[in-house]
């Protein structure tokens, strides 16, 4: 009864999201729409896999991340951010899809082989801080919904979160490789 | 994680999982070189711009009623060169610094270039900027006689935008999201150059091409 009710509560996690003030919130600044809300649903996303009984085939993790990843990125492109901003329904895709992905890489992302997870893991928070540079020293508006100061904001706030993301596997890794051969 | 989540993987299953692989990142990344226009436009502005069609092209007709209430067409202004940008008047956004920019730009060129330059500054709020209101802000930046402020004439608004390759989109409050490119037309009536102001450049963005055409 109560793994049920957790469920439920997980799974209404994007109607929350859809709510109009909290979506008013979110929208509000381009930070909070593209950093904060992106994290928040994956996090979210990745704890409903949890309660979840599936039992995920290592066969499909190849597949599954490559899906939550062209999501990610495709949420990333600041056309879509602009198509949130106009129509409502590409704004609930666009909850839905991420917290979407954020299940799927917790399902699929530990069955995948121990490089492939840290050369992707390296490779997705170098192009965070890509991003964010991109973002903070472009001098000409990418999202119409937005300023100029909240670009470069969101730009610094991306770069941060790849950081401290590269160091997280950083030193994952190193605690990994420090680890005897065979308990590997 | 725990290794009991694995599963014992055999040929077939991982030839089945490597087909559906290809196929995702086949659909996916068509769908993503789709939306991008080939990976060259991230941005709302540069897909409307890159779906007009490459430079130089021949600039679409359009008719628009000018500040004094005048339906004149693109065409009657060949012969001289057109800087046509998009605005409107209670924009309290880019459109201010643009039209600031532009006047500036224009104020300091010699008069034999100004006689071969109009500036077109196109309204895309036609309810608000009537042919008075477009007046006084006429009067405002200087009153040029090279400078046209109009509004489309007609309902062709949305075709003048597309085949430019300008974005708009009013929003609910009353804004207008609008792409500041400006587009340099050139007396054959082709559109040679596109102008994107860049932040804290003051007029630099355009001042150095744009005399060059002159």
């Amino acid at each position: 009864m109560k793994n049920i009710f957790r469920r439920l509560i997980v799974c209404l996690l994007p109607v929350f999201f859809l709510l109009p003030p909290v979506d008013a919130a979110f929208s509000a600044t381009m930070p909070a729409k593209t950093v904060a809300q992106p994290l928040l649903l994956l996090l979210f996303g990745w704890m409903l896999s949890s309660t979840l009984p599936l039992h995920p085939r290592a066969s499909s993790a190849p597949s599954a991340v490559i899906m939550a990843t062209l999501l990610i990125l495709f949420w990333m492109i600041p056309r879509s951010i602009d198509l949130t901003q106009i129509y409502p329904s590409a704004n609930a895709l666009y909850v839905l899809s991420l917290f979407a992905a954020g299940s799927l890489l917790s399902l699929y992302f530990p069955l995948l082989p121990g490089v492939a997870r840290t050369v992707y893991a390296l490779h997705s928070s170098s192009m965070i801080v890509a991003l964010g540079l991109l973002y903070a020293f472009q001098s000409t508006l990418l999202c119409s919904a937005y300023t100029l100061e909240d670009q470069h904001g969101s730009g610094w706030m991306l770069v941060s979160v790849g950081v401290f993301a590269y160091l997280l596997v950083l030193a994952s890794m190193t605690r990994w490789l420090a680890q005897p051969a065979e308990s590997r | 994680m725990p290794s009991d989540r694995r599963t014992a993987v055999g040929p077939a299953r991982r030839g089945l999982g490597a087909l559906i692989c290809l196929l995702i990142l086949g659909g996916g990344g068509g769908l993503l070189y789709q939306w991008t226009f080939g990976f060259s436009a991230f941005t709302s502005y540069s897909y409307a711009l890159g779906k007009a069609g490459p430079l130089p092209r021949a600039a679409p007709e359009i008719s628009f009623v000018d500040q004094f209430g005048d339906e004149r067409r693109l065409a009657s202004l060949r012969g001289r060169h057109v800087v046509l940008h998009v605005f409107y008047g209670t924009c309290l956004n880019i459109c201010p610094i643009i039209v600031e920019e532009l006047r500036q730009l224009y104020s300091d060129l010699p008069a034999e270039q100004r006689s071969k330059l109009v500036i077109l500054s196109l309204s895309v709020d036609p309810v608000r900027d009537t042919a008075e209101r477009l007046l006084d802000l006429w009067r405002e930046v200087g009153a040029f006689e090279g400078w046209i402020m109009a509004q489309p004439a007609d309902d062709s608004m949305d075709r003048v935008m597309r085949e430019f390759g300008i974005w708009v989109f009013a929003k609910t409050d009353g804004t207008i999201n609008h792409s500041a490119d400006a587009f340099l037309i050139d007396p054959d009536g082709r559109i040679v150059r596109v102008f994107s102001p860049q932040a804290n450049t003051n007029t630099e963005w355009i001042r150095g091409d744009l005399e060059k055409y002159l």
